[in-house]
C-alpha cells in the first residue's frame, strides 16, 4: 500500500500521541503480562496431570519464544511502516498486539472512506484519522466480543460431541488446522504470482531445516528453521520483484 | 461458566487448571475489550474533534457489515486447533495465523503432543507464552522506544518487500511444519511414547 508521511505539527501528531492513548496502550501490555502469568502458573501447578514435566514446559516456552521470533520481527517492520500513519500507541495496539495489520488496516480505510477522505491523503486530518482509529478498535471489539461468546458455546458442544463420540474431539483439529491453512494460503497466493513463489520458497527453506532436524538430529532447527525459511524467502521474493 | 463437572475428571489438576483459565480467560480478554472501547470513545468524543454520533456509528456500521463476518469466522475456525484456555490467549494477543500459530505447532512438534490432547493444549498454551514474551519485547524495543528513529535508517525498499511478502513467507515456512505435525505424530523421542497413551484420557475439560 503507499504510505504518505502525515505532516508534523498540527494537532494530528497531538493526538495520535495523546497520553491517554499512551496510557490505555501500556494497559493493554500489562493485561497480556497478567494473563501470561496467570496461565504459565496454572500451567506449572496441573502439568503433570497432562502429563508434562516442568522441563517440557520450559522447552515449550522457550521453542514458541524461538519460533516467534521470525514472525514478531516482521510484524514489527509492518507496524513501524505504519507508525507515520498511525502514530506509536495506536500502531501498538492494534497492528503489534490484539488485532493484525491486514483487518485493522482495511477496518482503518473503511473508517476514513466514510468520511469521504483516504489514509495518509491530502485530506488525512486529526478527525480522520479520529474514525479510523475508533474503526480499529471496534473492529478489535467485534473480535474479542465474538471469541467471549463463542469459546464457551463451543466447549458445551465439545462437550456433548465427546459423549457421543469420545474421539471426535481428537480429530477435529487434524481436520480443522489443513482447511484453515488451506484458506489462509490460498487468499495469500491469489494476490501475485510473486506470493506463490514466496510461498513454495519457504516451504522448501522450511521443509529443508526441518529435514536436516530429524535427519541429523539438529533439535535448534526445528524452531530456528520457522525464522530462516521466513527470512530466504524474503529474499528471494525481493530478487524476483526488482527484477 | 463450564468448569468440567459433567466430563470424568481423571486429575483434580487438570480440573484446577481448567477452572483458572475459564475464570481468568474471559475476565483478561474482557478487560482488553474494555481498554479498546475506551480508546475508541476517546478519540472520538474526548479530543473535541467535532466527530458526531452519526459520523461515528457510520464508520462503526461500515466496519461491521464488511469486515464483521471475520470475526464470526475466526474464533469458528481456530477454536478447535487453539482449545478453550488458548482462544483467551490468542484473542487478546492477536497476530493469530501468523505468529501464535506457528509458534503453538512449532512447540507441539517439538514435544510430540498429540491434537486434541491437554499435553497439546498445555504445550501449546506455554508456546502462546514464549511467544508473547519475544512479541512484547519486540514491539516495546523496535516499535515503541526506536521506532521513529528507525524508520528513518531503514531503506523504505526493505519495509515494501516486508510488507507484501510477510504472509506467504510464513505460511509457506509453516507448510512442512503442519505435514510433520499431521501426518507423523508419532515421531518423537522414546521416552515421550508413554506419556501418549494417557493423554487422551486427560481430555476431559
Amino acid at each position: 500500500m503507499a504510505l504518505r508521511v502525515v505532516s508534523t505539527g498540527g494537532d494530528l501528531t497531538a493526538i495520535a500521541f495523546h497520553p491517554i492513548l499512551w496510557a490505555l496502550a501500556v494497559a493493554v501490555f500489562a493485561v497480556i503480562v497478567l494473563q501470561s502469568v496467570i496461565y504459565l502458573r496454572a500451567i506449572r501447578k496441573s502439568a503433570t496431570a497432562a502429563e508434562l514435566t516442568q522441563a517440557e514446559v520450559t522447552q515449550a516456552v522457550r521453542t514458541g519464544a524461538v519460533a516467534a521470533i521470525g514472525p514478531s520481527l516482521a510484524v514489527a517492520l509492518v507496524a513501524l511502516s505504519l507508525l507515520p500513519l498511525f502514530g506509536t500507541p495506536a500502531v501498538l495496539t492494534r497492528i503489534g498486539l490484539v488485532g493484525s495489520a491486514p483487518y485493522d488496516v482495511a477496518a482503518a480505510g473503511i473508517g476514513a472512506s466514510t468520511v469521504g477522505a483516504s489514509l495518509g491523503g491530502d485530506g488525512y486530518t486529526a478527525k480522520v484519522f479520529a474514525i479510523s482509529f475508533a474503526a480499529m478498535c471496534v473492529l478489535g471489539v467485534l473480535w474479542m466480543v465474538s471469541a467471549l461468546i463463542i469459546t464457551p458455546l463451543f466447549n458445551q458442544t465439545g462437550k456433548v460431541l465427546r459423549k457421543v463420540n469420545p474421539k471426535v474431539m481428537a480429530i477435529a483439529p487434524l481436520v480443522v488446522l489443513p482447511l484453515a491453512f488451506a484458506f489462509l494460503i490460498i487468499s495469500e497466493v491469489g494476490k501475485s504470482p510473486i506470493n506463490g513463489i514466496v510461498l513454495v520458497v519457504s516451504a522448501v527453506i522450511g521443509g529443508a531445516c526441518l529435514l536436516a532436524a530429524m535427519k541429523w538430529g539438529v533439535h535448534w532447527l526445528r524452531e530456528w528453521g520457522l525464522g530462516i525459511a521466513i527470512f530466504g524467502s524474503l529474499l528471494v521474493g525481493a530478487a524476483v520483484a526488482v527484477s | 461458566m463450564a468448569l468440567g463437572t459433567s466430563a470424568p475428571v481423571r486429575s483434580g489438576s487438570i480440573a484446577d487448571f481448567d477452572r483458572t483459565t475459564s475464570i481468568w480467560g474471559p475476565i483478561t480478554l474482557g478487560l482488553g475489550l474494555v481498554i479498546t472501547m475506551a480508546a475508541a470513545f476517546f478519540v472520538a468524543f474526548g479530543t473535541g474533534l467535532g466527530i458526531t454520533a452519526g459520523e461515528f456509528w457510520t464508520a462503526v456500521g461500515a466496519v461491521a457489515l464488511l469486515l464483521g463476518i471475520g470475526a464470526i469466522i475466526e474464533p469458528i475456525m481456530y477454536y478447535p486447533i487453539l482449545g478453550k484456555s488458548a482462544m483467551y490467549q490468542a484473542f487478546m494477543i492477536g497476530n493469530i495465523g501468523n505468529k501464535l500459530l506457528p509458534a503453538s505447532i512449532v512447540a507441539q512438534n517439538k514435544l510430540g503432543a498429540k491434537a486434541g490432547t491437554k499435553r497439546a493444549e498445555f504445550i501449546s498454551g506455554s508456546a502462546i507464552i514464549g511467544a508473547v514474551i519475544v512479541h512484547l519485547i519486540t514491539l516495546i524495543v523496535i516499535v515503541g522506544l526506536l521506532g521513529t528513529w528507525l524508520l528513518s535508517l531503514i531503506p523504505g525498499e526493505v519495509i515494501e518487500t516486508v510488507q507484501a511478502f510477510i504472509l506467504p513467507a510464513v505460511f509457506g515456512a509453516m507448510i512442512p511444519q503442519l505435514v510433520s505435525f499431521l501426518i507423523k505424530p508419532k515421531s518423537k523421542a522414546p521416552a515421550e511414547a508413554d506419556a501418549e497413551s494417557y493423554a487422551d484420557a486427560g481430555v476431559t475439560d
